[in-house]
């Protein structure tokens, strides 16, 4: 069975932050993601059972992001306060416009409800085929299609400002953390 | 949740892979990962080498072992470089030898640390009481401590190391032009940037995180 060359994690770096930053909502969130994530597969040697490098390397970022998420709430955050600090971001409204989109779409998939969000990053933001992407989560192709469809629209709505929600979908679906 | 199709979008497509196609991951973190991606590689080179041991004559078993000992901690300065979270607390030791003389002009002081000179701080409200150099996994860290020359008791710290250190965690902060790392540690307000290939470290543990950000955007 083949092993998973360390390797792979340099190669897939940006994917692998972009997915971690979608996951997150944020930058250096995302870098710790990472860096955890990088550690956990380096630990030992992994073999890739029918997956491809990229589908193991989400998976393990994915699995780090939920355990993460579950113990967050019993582990202190090294995180100033800014409160104190002036001006917070003047450059804020001179970031390329590229930059500040991105931002803007990674902050809308990050409040994206949890299976839509799960959906939109394997498929979209990680690159991964619907079948790799069902595999990774556990359900059917069909679901998969379903839910990166509306997760694209949830996105687009909530970038254009008009955040209705769309026929046949209940309004108000609450978030839930993995 | 209903995973049904039936509806039809109401907006243009979100080509998504193209709108994040630009966002790369920061070069620390990427420095972070290509060296924790590369440490196992050299472990497994010195376990193979120790496995040889045994086969070899004395004198160069011993020179043989001595060689892994010095590879596989690092003595080589090429091991993973330190976090700015592991050598943060460098700047919060009491200085070790006095303050450097300031230099004509009264901006400098006359410490360096490969291009960056350390500056006097005197017009923001700061003397430079005292210094000391530091080795951490195989880095040095030069260190100038300041005291506030309102309360004498309130002190920093500002380290440069002698390479670009990995950072995760903290907040990111652009002041003027500087784009600084905030963070704590260990209950102490640290601030990072790097400048010319070196990691700068500002720290202290009793002055407001504001005042610590306008000092280190006068030095990034």
């Amino acid at each position: 069975m083949p092993r998973l060359d360390p390797q792979a994690l340099v190669t897939h770096l940006d994917r692998l932050y972009r997915v971690a930053w979608a996951l997150c909502g944020s930058r250096e969130e995302a870098e710790d993601l990472v860096q955890e994530t990088a550690a956990r597969v380096l630990a030992r040697p992994r073999q890739l059972r029918g997956q491809d490098e990229l589908a193991y390397l989400v998976q393990a970022l994915r699995n780090t992001f939920l355990l993460s998420r579950r113990t967050a709430s019993r582990r202190p955050r090294e995180t100033a306060t800014l409160d104190q600090v002036e001006p917070v971001d003047p450059h804020a409204g001179t970031r390329p416009d590229a930059a500040l989109e991105a931002q803007e779409l990674l902050a809308a998939i990050a409040a994206l409800p949890e299976d839509f969000r799960h959906a939109l990053v394997a498929v979209d933001v990680a690159g991964l085929s619907y079948r790799d992407a069902a595999e990774l989560l556990d359900t059917r192709e069909a679901t998969i299609a379903s839910r990166v469809f509306r997760a694209r629209e949830r996105v687009a709505r909530a970038l254009t400002g008009d955040d209705a929600p769309a026929r046949g979908e209940a309004a108000g679906t609450p978030r839930s953390h993995g | 949740m209903t995973d049904d199709m039936d509806d039809r979008p109401d907006h243009e497509p979100l080509d998504v892979p193209r709108a994040l196609a630009g966002v790369r991951a920061p070069d620390a973190l990427r420095q972070a990962v290509e060296q924790a991606v590369t440490a196992p590689r050299r472990s497994r080179r010195a376990s193979a080498r120790r496995r040889l041991v045994p086969a070899l004559a004395a004198g160069a078993a011993l020179l043989l072992a001595a060689l892994v000992v010095v590879f596989a901690s690092g003595g080589d300065g090429g091991g993973p470089a330190p976090r700015v979270q592991d050598v943060a607390g460098v700047a919060l030791r009491p200085a070790a030898a006095p303050a450097p003389a300031t230099l004509p002009g009264g901006e400098l002081l006359d410490a360096t640390a490969g291009p960056i000179a350390f500056p006097t701080w005197t017009r923001a409200g700061w003397r430079a009481v005292g210094e000391r150099t530091d080795t951490v996994d195989g880095h040095e860290l030069r260190t100038v401590v300041y005291a506030d020359l309102a309360d004498p008791g309130q002190r920093l710290g500002y380290a440069i190391a002698d390479a670009e250190l990995p950072v995760a965690g903290g907040r990111l902060v652009e002041h003027g032009d500087a784009r600084l790392r905030v963070l704590t540690v260990d209950g102490a307000h640290v601030v990072t940037w790097n400048r010319a290939g070196r990691t700068c470290i500002l720290a202290a543990r009793d002055v407001p995180l504001g005042r610590l950000v306008r000092l280190a955007s006068y030095a990034a």
